[in-house]
């Protein structure tokens, strides 16, 4: 990993505190609180794409937007070039935003209906340009400045005019992709933002963001229920679960050997070409796991058909994971179950050898869930 | 299909064509109601008059309701729109009534934007913390409040306060002609600066009575639908761009929210007229509102014909301001196709 990480969170944690129910207030005891993020350190360098996996609810967009600073962290750190942006206020982090932009999930809620594409594409631009006290492009040069950028995300550059409630899924993407490069971020954060789309639309997105991170050398974080995707056009992938992360590492290494057992669950509950498979499903059992107050101890324990008691003793931490480098782990098993291939746990299901219970829930199956 | 300005005019031309009909039963159901459901008509409208007029009056109501109705149309549209008991023409007092009830409902209608619109934005960006309580209270206070007993608190204790006038539209005659009817307009035609700052005075009690009351519609309409917009993440888009809290609220979300607001103001705007009767024979203002008091009896002898006016015009009023309201929309939200 090189010394100078373009983002990195240190055990960065949101949590939202639950209405404070009559017995609470009664023996005043503190409100609960679903912990979405819980803990969370993870890095991003310069020009690269760092995945994010996981179930829905699993703290995906919470994240993403605690590093976008729309939402404000509970406890923990986050550090941009180097400077803690956790606090910046005011004007400070106005012009800061200009660094970090979010593309959404939802192609119909994520544009404004009451402003044209050129509008919706100028105003980071115009709005960026007061805040370093620079003077106000023209309506003719800023127009023209929107029209040279449409046809890099691929819409046609007379659509100026135009309303976002004119285009597609795939055209409206495109828009929000416009507006995130406008003001020519160091790093975008791209929330599912192919999810609502056509197969055949979601291909052409996706290459169109590995040519312009390509050209312009920004870093995504991808935050993607499709592992195909994250196949594609990311370089290191991050598996969360309730809020931590749990295994991290190259795209190669994590996806192809990977040693958490809940990242085996997930690459296993992967729809399969193989016939003879396709509907077989990784089972696991226990508890319907939540984010509220959770005990110390891995989060995947309930469910995980490997746990013994260390596991339930305290947070397992981050810690480098048997044989790759740059690739981390939280198991306390790790060296024991790492080599476990997924397709084990698989057939483990259908006929239990090692005592492991057939099963009441699945965990999310990637790219059937939206969250 | 379209947003062009001759779709526009398109648009705007089917809503006055649909607007005939409405008006041709609007002015139907005033008839039946003032001739054909009212029992015993005559001496209840002709308290005082001579047998000669009651054998008249009761001669026109015996006749078959078809040709009432005939009769009653063709007048109406001749202008012929009756006299009161002593002769007094009805139609000048409804053309110089109009503006002013109109000024009227339009300054309060101004009071409720610039100050409910705003305080629903509050409750919105504020939603169950105490601002949006004492939002909540301010407008439902104006809301639980009769119309008389806030004209009559106004005019009491209020207005002595504040050392402003409570009758009327000017302290003095104009030296002016009233050409428009409307008192501000009027007096900054004429160039008279003074006044102008008079019958702003005149016209802001009244006004802010009307406005409290019916505060709540504005606030409460903003507040929702600024709830239902503030989720959405073009506004975390917004914030993302660099601006303000204050500018993704006001400029943003609000842009969105006003879209219903500004649909239901309309509506609402129909609404103040049943507001002016009251307060408008409190305060003197000399609109339809009052001559709607005078002419249904409240103060002496009722005006038969006059009554019959003042329903066609509010209908015709309500009809129009449902008219903006769609138009507005139309305009407002890109989304509305003109044709
Ligand atoms: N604004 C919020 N208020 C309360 N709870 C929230 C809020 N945002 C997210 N959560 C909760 O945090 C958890 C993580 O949500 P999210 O980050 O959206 O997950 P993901 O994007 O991985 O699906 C969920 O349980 C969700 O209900
Ligand atoms: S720490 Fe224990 S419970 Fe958690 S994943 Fe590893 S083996 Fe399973
Ligand atoms: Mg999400």
């Amino acid at each position: 990993m090189s010394p100078e990480p373009l983002v990195e969170t240190v055990a960065l944690s949101k949590e939202f505190p639950l209405p404070r129910t009559v017995t609470e207030t009664f023996h005043r005891r503190p409100a609960r609180a679903v912990h979405a993020v819980d803990s969370v350190s993870l890095a991003l360098q310069p020009g690269e794409t760092l995945g994010l996996i996981g179930e829905s609810g699993s703290g995906k967009t919470t994240f993403g937007w605690l590093l976008s600073r729309l939402h404000d962290a509970t406890s923990g750190e986050i550090r941009f070039d180097g400077q803690e942006i956790g606090r910046l206020t005011g004007a400070a982090l106005r012009a800061w935003r200009r660094n970090v932009q979010v593309v959404f999930q939802d192609p119909v809620g994520s544009l404004d209906p009451r402003l044209k594409v050129w509008e919706i594409v100028a105003e980071p631009i115009r709005v960026q340009e007061k805040l370093r006290g620079g003077s106000s492009p023209s309506r003719g040069e800023m127009r023209a400045r929107v029209q040279a950028t449409l046809p890099q995300v691929g819409l046609p550059p007379d659509c100026l005019d135009q309303y976002a409630h004119e285009f597609s899924g795939g055209g409206r993407q495109r828009i929000s992709l416009a507006r995130a490069f406008s003001v020519d971020p160091r790093l975008i954060v791209l929330d599912e933002p192919t999810s609502a789309l056509d197969v055949s639309v979601q291909a052409q997105i996706l290459n169109r963001l590995v040519d312009l991170q390509r050209a312009r050398g920004l870093a995504y974080l991808l935050i993607t229920h499709n592992v195909a995707a994250v196949r594609f056009a990311a370089d290191r992938v991050a598996v969360m679960y309730l809020g931590q992360v749990v295994e991290v590492g190259d795209v190669r290494a994590v996806l192809d050997a990977p040693v958490h057992p809940y990242t085996k669950a997930l690459i296993a509950a992967l729809p399969r070409t193989d016939p003879s498979r396709r509907h077989a499903r990784y089972r696991i059992t226990g508890d319907i796991p939540t984010l509220i107050d959770p005990k110390p101890g891995c989060r995947f324990a309930p469910r995980c058909p490997f746990a013994k008691e260390p596991c339930r003793l305290a947070d397992p931490p981050l810690r480098p994971a048997p044989g790759a480098s740059g690739h981390l782990v939280a198991c306390v098993r790790a060296e024991e179950v790492g080599a476990i291939p997924p397709s084990a746990l698989l057939e483990s299901a259908e006929a239990p050898p090692t005592g492991v219970e057939p099963a009441v829930a699945a965990p999310g199956r990637p790219g059937s869930s939206v969250s | 299909m379209g947003r062009s300005l001759e779709d526009l005019a398109i648009f705007v031309g089917k809503r006055l064509l649909q607007l005939l009909p409405v008006l041709f039963g609007v002015i139907v159901l005033a008839f039946l109601i003032t001739h054909v459901a009212a029992i015993d008509p005559c001496p209840r409208w002709y308290p005082k008059a001579g047998h000669a007029t009651i054998m008249h009056c009761e001669a026109q109501f015996s006749r078959p309701v078809p040709v009432q109705f005939y009769d009653y149309f063709t007048q109406l549209l001749s202008g012929n729109w009756g006299t009161s008991q002593s002769g007094d023409p009805v139609l000048p007092h409804i053309l110089a009534g109009v503006p002013a009830t109109l000024e009227l409902v339009l300054a309060s209608l101004f009071l409720m934007i610039v100050i409910g619109i705003p305080l629903g934005v509050l409750g919105a960006a504020y939603a169950g913390r105490w601002a949006d309580h004492l939002v909540r209270i301010f407008y439902l206070s104006g809301w639980a409040t009769p119309t008389f007993v806030g004209a009559i608190l106004v005019v009491y204790y209020l207005a002595p306060t504040l050392g402003l006038p409570t009758s009327g539209v000017y302290s003095a005659a104009p030296p002016f002609p009233e050409r428009t009817h409307m008192s501000v307009v009027d007096a900054l035609l004429a160039g008279n600066l003074p006044y102008t700052v008079d019958a702003l005075k005149h016209l802001v009690l009244p006004a802010a009575v009307l406005a409290f009351i019916n505060m709540g519609i504005a606030t409460r309409m903003t507040r929702a639908s600024m709830l239902e917009v503030l989720p959405l993440d073009f506004v975390r888009a917004a914030r993302m761009k660099g601006l303000s809290n204050f500018v993704v609220l006001y400029k943003h979300a609000l842009r969105n929210a006003l879209i219903t607001t500004t649909t239901v103001l309309g509506v609402t705007a129909g609404g103040l007229l049943a507001g002016t009767v009251v307060i408008e024979e409190i305060f003197q203002w000399p609109g339809i509102g009052a001559y709607a008091y005078v002419s249904l009896g409240a103060t002496g002898v009722p005006n038969f014909d006059g009554a019959i006016a003042v329903v066609v015009v509010f209908a015709l009023g309500v009809v129009l301001a449902n008219l903006v309201a769609d138009i507005l929309y139309g305009i407002l939200d890109p989304r509305v196709e003109w044709r």
